[in-house]
């Protein structure tokens, strides 16, 4: 028996079948926060992964895998800007992550493509 | 069968539909906290596609093997694989969360341990193995 089982330690507004840490009514604190910077650091690493294959298709002198990996960068980069300072408002409780997850998956699906392609590239030569 | 919760009313247009259309809305840190979860796994993915172009590229300007390019493919794959899977694994966390059932268990971890000590076992012993005398 631990001690939040005791009626004793138990809040007054607490329901007794309600786990303790479910509290849908209390603020998120920096949870909002953390989410934010975890969809800034992903953005970033998407970035640098396609200027790391921008440079790397320069060398193999693929221009569509440049062009390709360039186009990628800058929508990311745009889409940055303008999306992420728009979500993970506390009070936002209609959102949705669906759809922002979806393209951040796909632009690393397109960027495990594009790398595979540039690995072929140089398999063949 | 689960019923629409009253939170899931006429106003409530988000998607996906199997997920927000079932169940009650949980306490956002929860689901803040898989949003990070399915954000670790696109990560993870990123930076296999970063580990295989780094690895094509330094074959190609040492003048290393072919195989290591083919490691580099297979690598990179692996990555987009795992982006999918942050994304299934969101679906299914968010599903539970809603419905206040348990969390479906991370079946993807062992693969992406299995497909790491694969390339790190199958690197060092390249490495060892072509080590100047």
């Amino acid at each position: 028996v631990t001690s939040a089982d005791r009626p004793a330690d138990r809040l007054p507004d607490e329901a007794p079948d309600r786990h303790p840490d479910d509290r849908p009514d209390e603020p998120p604190g920096a949870a909002g926060e953390r989410t934010a910077l975890a969809w800034q650091r992903t953005a970033l690493l998407a970035m640098v992964g396609c200027f790391l294959l921008g440079y790397r298709a320069l060398i193999l002198r693929e221009p569509w895998l440049a062009i390709g990996s360039a186009a990628l960068g800058v929508a990311l980069a745009v889409g940055s800007v303008i999306a992420l300072p728009l979500r993970h408002n506390a009070s936002d409780a209609g959102r949705s992550e669906w759809p922002l997850l979806m393209i951040a998956a796909g632009s690393v699906i397109a960027l495990g493509v594009l790398g595979a392609a540039a690995g072929i590239s140089s398999l063949t030569r | 069968m689960v019923e629409p919760s009253d939170s899931a009313d006429t106003a409530d247009r988000r998607r996906p539909r199997s997920v927000y259309g079932v169940g009650s809305e949980p306490d956002p840190r929860w689901s803040m906290a898989n949003e990070r979860t399915a954000l670790a796994w696109v990560r993870t993915g990123l930076a296999l596609i970063a580990g295989g172009v780094a690895l094509t590229s330094v074959a190609a300007l040492s003048d290393l093997p072919t195989v290591l390019d083919a490691v580099a493919v297979v690598s990179c794959l692996f990555g987009g694989l795992t982006a999918v899977n942050g994304l299934a694994s969101w679906h299914r966390a968010e599903r539970a969360l809603r419905l206040r059932e348990p969390l479906p268990a991370p079946t993807a971890l062992r693969w992406l341990v299995g497909f790491l000590m694969i390339v790190a076992i199958g690197l060092a012993w390249y490495a060892i193995t072509q080590a100047p005398a």
